[in-house]
């Protein structure tokens, strides 16, 4: 019997008294609830993988991961946000006695050579660790420099947890970090998927398992790299963008849509090119619940509460970078670089054509910015595929023509289903308009500084992993896939995508061994 | 048994096939390198000429070593190379024969049982000069031919282990590399650790796949 509707016959049982902590923890373990198991699972797939990752790739053979390593330890030495040198000034005398003893230098972009095979390379490398080198540098933290500091205020807990760890040891605990981000974004793919398709929970595990083996997130989520935690709150953000257009707009929605908007932009400042597509959504919501006064008052505070959540971390940071840091938010001009001169002037037609250019085929009176490689296919889907390492070696091409036509049947299927879900669509054109928007965003934002980068160096900028903030469209259209599949065969189809994609990981993995252990 | 597990039993087993494939095929594999990139040709070794690099890393289960020759189109004449130590004991030497074609040529050795830092020299018996491929332009490297020192360049060593070896054969050495350059707590058992996770990896997807399909 229900205690609540027992009469008072004899003394009134003692009420237990139940700790804050456990409360807490109750109330947060009833939260945790609301997550399938599924998505649970898919999350160990992805930390697996990430961390197996982790373990296959050398350390700092990630893209940029000297200069996450150092933004870390600049945090963590001195309290303070890097300081760009002109020219690039020296990482610590600790990361850079580790960096040339595991030959860090000779394997960039030469994949010809392999990480240490020796016992004296072993030697050489525990020699530095013993000798308690200083770890502060500079203050200089090379490509890393312009970022915001959630990313490393995260990893400062691994590296700290190691007081007298040497680099290799803190730098294992921080891609362990990584690998957790990794396995939240593929959480977060699932719930993005059930708000986004409901009904066939099979697509929804495919989807999130797809992301957990896609080849070039699982490797970048096994390495120190700040577009982990912008993953995550890319994908946070097309899930409460769902969930809001699925369920209304209210004020647990805008604060979960402000609250990823809100860390996401201080995790990396890429996320700046969702903006335009996350205002018409909230336009779109409002307008949807305009009509009715309690839904409108709900949506209305559901989007204050949006904008105030998204916007007060960046707020925050550039106050603090300017009163505490004594630096702007983005210390280097992305014009003028570290000072250097300018190979090529600016211009505003030419910036066009350049972000054009980027994605489709130049247009007839355009020049032709890329004349030796056409980026949608050599950048973007080669890269997408799998180019590892400092983007120094990658898949024979047959795999790319081949993943090309698995890649055409998925979309074929999935445009399939749009098809036969057509009313549907067409009620959810707003919402799709909003997607669409996000990845357009992404994609101008992308050209932007790719171009500053060309007019500043004459180098690219541009590399595969910037798309990957998308990747919950990705799983999108892959459930979708295997949605047009029905009851009867979709599970099947899920399977065999699943499938295929552990081949394409564990190749991956393969080439990787291979590039750098044989 | 669903569709779906029949398709994700079929999809393993293709996978092991294609893994057990790659896994026993033979090839040469390498023991290490110098990672001097081959770049560029270093000074010409003329007939009779002796070239000579020091601190190489001559790893242990090197037998042969593999370079990159110009010899302007003609065959490669007879080659001899030799590998000192410290206090200039030899530690192995090797030849090739001469008739080779240009390119990547491979100079056997006796087997090397012991990792050491070296000294490599290279004497052209053949009646042409030939070129090493290595960096020409290296700042910190430097080799000699004869007596005479030349800086900022390195000839590109590739150190090469006995005959062809499956990745299976390859296994031990493999896990002992993985261990090299990590962190200390995960220096030993860092490729099981990776291939245990792999395997949890590919349960969960595969639990869940055959579950949600029942």
């Amino acid at each position: 019997m229900n205690s609540r509707f027992s009469g008072p016959v004899s003394a009134p049982p003692r009420a237990r008294t139940v700790s804050p902590a456990r409360a807490r923890a109750r109330a947060i373990r009833t939260r945790l609830r609301i997550v399938p198991r599924a998505a649970w699972v898919c999350a160990l797939v992805a930390l697996a993988n990430g961390l197996a990752w982790s373990l296959i790739t050398p350390p700092f053979q990630v893209p940029d991961e000297n200069a996450h390593y150092a933004y870390v330890q600049q945090l963590v030495q001195t309290g303070d946000l890097p300081h760009p040198a002109t020219p690039a000034g020296a990482l610590s005398p600790q990361q850079d006695a580790t960096l040339s003893a595991i030959d860090f230098y000779w394997m960039v972009g030469r994949p010809y050579n392999p990480a240490p095979f020796t016992d004296l390379q072993q030697h050489a490398i525990e020699q530095v660790a013993s000798e308690k080198l200083s770890a502060r540098g500079t203050g200089d933290a090379l490509t890393a420099d312009n970022n915001p500091p959630l990313y490393y205020a995260i990893e400062a807990v691994p590296y700290m947890l190691m007081p007298g760890g040497g680099v290799l040891d803190r730098l294992a605990l921080m891609r362990a970090v990584s690998a957790l981000m990794g396995a939240i974004t593929v959480l977060l793919v699932f719930m993005f998927l059930r708000e986004l398709l409901p009904s066939r929970r099979w697509a929804w595990s495919a989807g999130a398992l797809l992301v957990a083996f896609q080849p070039m997130f699982a490797f970048i989520s096994g390495g120190v790299n700040n577009d982990n935690l912008l993953y995550l709150a890319a994908t946070g953000i097309l899930w409460a963008l769902a969930r809001a257009f699925r369920r209304g707009l209210d004020r647990g929605g805008g604060l979960l849509l402000g609250a990823f908007l809100g860390f996401g932009l201080v995790a990396k400042l890429n996320l700046l090119g969702f903006l335009p597509a996350l205002a018409l959504a909230l336009l779109l919501l409002l307008r949807r619940s305009w009509a009715s006064p309690d839904a409108r008052r709900e949506a209305l505070r559901g989007a204050g509460a949006a904008v105030l959540l998204g916007a007060a971390p960046l707020v925050v940071y550039e106050l603090l970078a300017h009163l505490l840091w004594n630096r702007g938010a983005v210390p280097i001009d992305v014009v003028t670089g570290r000072g250097a001169a300018v190979l090529h002037k600016f211009n505003f037609r030419g910036e066009l054509s350049h972000i054009w250019e980027l994605y489709f085929a130049p247009l007839g009176h355009m020049r032709d910015q890329f004349p030796h490689l056409l980026p949608i296919w050599d950048t973007w889907f080669r890269g997408l595929v799998g180019r590892f390492g400092w983007l120094d070696y990658e898949f024979p091409e047959w795999t790319s023509w081949t993943v090309l036509g698995v890649a055409g049947a998925l979309v074929t299927l999935a445009l399939g289903e749009l098809a036969r879900c057509r009313h549907a669509l067409r009620r959810r054109i707003g919402e799709l308009a909003v997607y669409a928007g996000l990845l357009a965003g992404l994609c101008v934002e992308i050209g932007i500084e790719s171009y500053h980068t060309y007019i500043q160096t004459g180098g690219q900028f541009e590399q595969p992993r910037y798309l990957l903030p998308m990747i919950g469209l990705y799983a999108a259209i892959v459930a979708l896939a295997v949605r047009f599949g029905g009851r009867r065969f979709g599970p099947a189809l899920a399977a065999a995508v699943v499938v295929l994609a552990i081949g394409h990981d564990l190749y991956a993995q393969a080439i990787t061994i291979a590039r750098y252990y044989a | 048994m669903t569709l779906a597990r029949s398709v994700v039993v079929a999809g393993l087993l293709a996978i092991a096939v294609a893994a057990g494939l790659v896994l026993s095929r033979s090839a040469p594999r390498r023991s290490g390198t110098d990672v001097i990139p081959a770049e560029n040709f270093v000074e010409p070794l003329a007939r009779g000429e002796q070239l000579c690099q020091s601190h190489e890393q001559l790893p242990a289960d090197t037998q042969a070593v593999r370079l990159l020759i110009d010899a302007h189109g003609q065959p490669v004449g007879r080659l001899g190379v030799r590998f000192t130590g410290g206090a200039g004991q030899i530690i192995t030497t090797g030849a090739l024969r001469a008739g080779s074609a240009q390119g990547i040529v491979r100079i056997p050795l006796s087997l090397v049982r012991d990792t050491s830092e070296a000294r490599f020299c290279l004497r052209n018996y053949g009646p042409s000069t030939i070129r090493l491929a290595g960096a020409s332009d290296q700042p910190g490297v430097s080799l000699s031919i004869g007596r005479h020192l030349i800086e900022d360049q390195s000839v590109r060593v590739e150190y090469m282990r006995p005959g062809r070896e499956s990745w299976l054969a390859l296994t031990g050495a493999l896990a002992h590399r993985f261990s090299l350059g990590r962190a200390f707590f995960m220096s030993a058992w860092a490729l099981p650790a990776a291939l245990l996770l792999l395997a949890i990896s590919i349960s969960g997807a595969v639990y869940l796949l055959t579950r949600e399909s029942a």
